[in-house]
């Protein structure tokens, strides 16, 4: 794809009369208004396209976008986009295994945002997620899972004896 | 009227403390025309113990001493010596309740403060055996609880190896007083490695019976040669505390005021609906015009009767941003004439009539379920039953058989309101009808926008290396957020200038407050009817520098808020004499104004000591304290 220009352009009696360079916060304005529908699928993909990330944040956060608009953004360079589309609903049907662990490993927060919702992926075993997320070197990654009310029980259970006193004692209150 | 609630006295006994209610204020209201009321209260443990927690129980009287919001909730303690500061907030109190004497409402506050203690209850082992049980004794406890007696034992291991320690307590709150916490604590542990508490807390309240306790797990061999150390921690009332305070501070938004005229204008209808008055209704010589959105907000309303060749009539309307409008029109045969905020701008003969109509108007509003009038009221409703248009956004309409369209078309073009509605003529057909009914079609973005104006749109536009790959109108919604987000400089003035001539006063608002705009855009936006749009720009740079004296005084005249904003700034305008703004503005009436005037560092000295005397004694105190500044 070549270069992508957002415009703003204003029509007056059928002539126009305006067309200015949309800057990124104002294109980031547009995409945070943008109803979120499924008619709005052509411009979330564009969007989705620009280099801001501020602007892909917003995109990130739409349930309405399609699948491909998705795609491109499991790729994103920017933490801040990924957590938003951990909560896209398009997001949480299709990510593999191997997306989400892909995901968890750019940075902690994410890691603790899968933990936080291990559930919520539909295309995965929980199960199978939640150890991984157990396995994390970091405990505050572990901790969240510890601390989720919906994480197994049989891994709640292994972390009831985790050597982390905090995460121990979570996992045995959040299993009482 | 004294209150005739008293925090100050006490069955308890205890040692009282000195607090304070430091800020009493509502604020609001909401799309309800409810009020938020906040405390803020200042509490100082003077006693020697520790508190572990604080319960507050707070209550606002209105100018009659009667009760009318209250507060309960649980804080967190304050050591000894500390001293603390705490916000309590009390929702939903209705607007109406508020609108007595506010020097004299009252807030009260009760904070009963508690100290904790402990008390071991001995070591055991954990039982070797499943459902082997290790009994607790019986115990006495100051006079405050009694143990009645406990057990601990064990259950089988479950499928993993886990085996479950349950420990239980039964406990009687024997004291004078309520024991807001209860707790029993059994940790079990091995080689001083704490492996789990199996305990848990209650709140006792006199005389109170229960079991307090819970389980723990963990597997076989952690648990040989466990034991199980159990202590009670209990809290119990230590100290208390009352303040009150009176003259609460209103914070009042737009809303409210726009409430306030809309209830002295729009009288509400005592009548009830039945058919007889839905006939007398049709034959009661005027016409009508109503669109009603499916969330049953009014969208449009007008009524007018044709009255010596004139169309004399009332209108109301959603404006956008939760507000609604309304207002009086006299058009002539040629459908031109006046279309005013203001009654008393159009001839004088037709007044009566405009309120007779007011009062025909108010039929199809329901004051009940919100006091502005922006839900159809049951009246109303029988009409859409009998809709003759329904538009791409659900908006049914009806018209009387008699309604001439041009009434229609003339407003619209000098009414602020949204007229997203398509006009009568450019209804859909039955076909579009049926399908919009059916709720399949998927509304456009541009839709809104394009009924919006005829003449000015606004769109969004992606390239694709030079070559246009999508194009799509914008909202006038978002064409507000990009205004509200626009940078306020010198290139941005011919965006501004466009966005000054949307048809949504939304959209006009944020641009009436940047303070760049150019003189002639200045021009455009003074004349706006939108209430909102002036008020914002009356605040701005340009209107300060540029506003004529005449302006500013008509401006004074039109808003009671605008007045304020212009008292509280009175030096401020360039092209205005500030004495003779002042003396424009001691000639009004209404305290509030001449309240922000005596508030403002600028106002001269001798304006100041005409105010000192006013009759309202909070206009005098605040130019008294001007005066002492």
């Amino acid at each position: 794809m070549a270069k992508l220009e957002f415009r703003l352009v204003v029509v007056e009696d059928g002539k126009e009369v305006l067309s200015d360079l949309l800057s990124c916060e104002l294109l980031s304005t547009i995409a945070n208004y943008y109803p979120d529908k499924a008619s709005s699928e052509r411009f979330f993909k564009y969007a989705s396209l620009h280099p801001s990330a501020e602007v892909r944040q917003q995109v990130a956060y739409k349930d309405k976008i399609d699948e491909d608009s998705c795609r491109v953004l499991i790729e994103d360079n920017s933490a801040a986009v990924l957590k938003n589309l951990l909560r896209n609903s398009v997001f949480r049907e299709i990510a593999t295994l191997e997306i989400i662990e892909k995901i968890m490993k750019r940075d902690p927060e994410l890691a603790v945002a899968v933990a936080q919702d291990v559930e919520a992926f539909k295309a995965v075993d929980i199960q199978n997620l939640a150890d991984v997320i157990a396995s994390n070197s970091d405990p505050f990654v572990v901790l969240a899972l510890a601390q989720n009310r919906r994480a197994p029980k049989k891994v709640l259970r292994d972390l009831s004896m985790h050597e982390d006193p905090l995460i121990s004692e979570s996992a045995r209150e959040n299993l009482k | 009227m004294s209150s005739p609630l008293n925090f100050d006295t006490s069955i308890f006994q205890l040692p009282f403390f000195g607090a304070e209610i430091e800020e009493f204020s509502a604020e609001g209201p909401d799309e309800y025309g409810d009020y938020t009321v906040s405390l803020k209260i200042s509490i100082e443990n003077q006693t020697k113990n520790d508190w572990s927690s604080l319960e507050l129980c707070a209550v606002v009287l209105n100018d009659a001493g009667q009760q009318i919001g209250e507060s309960n909730s649980k804080e967190e303690g304050i050591a000894s010596g500390d001293s603390s500061e705490l916000e309590l907030s009390i929702w939903r109190v209705a607007g109406a309740l508020l609108n007595g004497d506010r020097q004299k409402y009252q807030a009260l506050v009760k904070v009963m403060a508690t100290s904790p203690k402990e008390r071991e209850l001995g070591s055991y082992s954990v039982p070797l055996e499943a459902y082997e049980i290790t009994s607790l004794p019986g115990l006495e406890i100051e006079n405050q609880l009694l143990v009645i007696g406990g057990s601990i034992w064990r259950a089988e291991p479950d499928s993993e190896g886990d085996i479950n320690i349950y420990a239980k307590l039964s406990v009687q709150n024997i004291s004078n007083n309520r024991m807001p916490r209860v707790q029993f604590v059994a940790n079990v542990s091995k080689d001083s490695e704490e492996l789990f508490d199996a305990g848990s807390t209650e709140e006792l309240k006199l005389g109170d019976i229960q079991v307090i306790g819970g389980y723990g797990y963990s597997n076989v061999n952690d648990l040989k040669n466990a034991i199980v150390d159990c202590k009670l921690i209990y809290s119990s009332l230590a100290a208390e505390g009352s303040a009150s305070i009176t003259g609460i501070e209103m914070h009042t938004t737009e809303q409210e005021i726009k409430g306030e005229k809309r209830k002295l204008s729009w009288p509400k209808s005592d009548e009830g609906v039945d058919e007889e008055e839905l006939d007398a209704f049709e034959n009661g010589g005027h016409e009508f015009f109503i669109a009603v959105e499916k969330s049953q907000r009014i969208r449009a309303n007008v009524v007018y009767e044709e009255v010596d060749g004139d169309y004399v009539g009332v209108y109301f309307g959603y404006e956008g941003g939760g507000v609604s409008s309304d207002g009086f029109f006299c058009l002539d045969s040629k459908f031109r004439g006046l279309v005013a905020k203001d009654e008393t701008e159009l001839p004088a003969k037709y007044l009566d009539k405009l309120y007779e109509l007011q009062g025909v108007r108010s039929h199809f509003s329901d004051w009940e379920e919100n006091d502005d009038g922006s839900q159809v009221s049951d009246f109303g409703k029988k009409y859409l039953k009998n809709a003759n248009t329904v538009t791409y956004d659900n908006i049914w309409q009806y018209q009387s058989d008699g309604f001439v369209e041009q009434v229609l078309h003339a407003l619209s073009n000098e009414w602020s309101l949204i007229t997203t509605w398509p006009m009568p003529n450019e209804s859909v057909n039955e076909e579009e009808l049926g399908s919009i009914k059916d709720s399949k079609v998927d509304i456009p973005i541009n839709l809104k926008e394009m009924n919006m104006s005829s003449k000015l749109v606004f769109k969004l536009v992606v390239e694709d290396g030079g070559k246009e790959v999508f194009s799509k109108p914008l909202s006038y919604e978002t064409v507000a957020s990009i205004t509200s987000s626009y940078e306020d400089a010198e290139e941005s003035k011919d965006f501004f200038a466009l966005v000054a001539k949307h048809p949504a006063s939304t959209v006009r608002e944020n641009v009436a407050y940047k303070d760049k705009i150019s003189e002639e855009i200045l021009s455009l936006l003074m004349t706006d009817k939108s209430i909102p749009v002036l008020r914002n720009l009356v605040r701005t740079e340009a209107f300060k520098e540029n506003a004529s004296a005449a302006d500013i005084e008509r401006l004074i005249h039109l808003d009671v808020e605008i007045a304020q904003n212009i008292a509280g700034d009175i030096d401020s305008y360039q092209q205005a004499d500030a004495s003779k703004l002042c003396a424009i503005i001691l000639s009004m009436e209404d305290p509030s104004i001449l309240a922000s005037l005596a508030g403002n560092y600028s106002t001269p000295k001798k304006v100041l000591k005409e105010l000192v005397n006013h009759s309202d004694p909070y206009v005098a105190s605040e130019a008294k304290k001007r005066l002492e500044d």
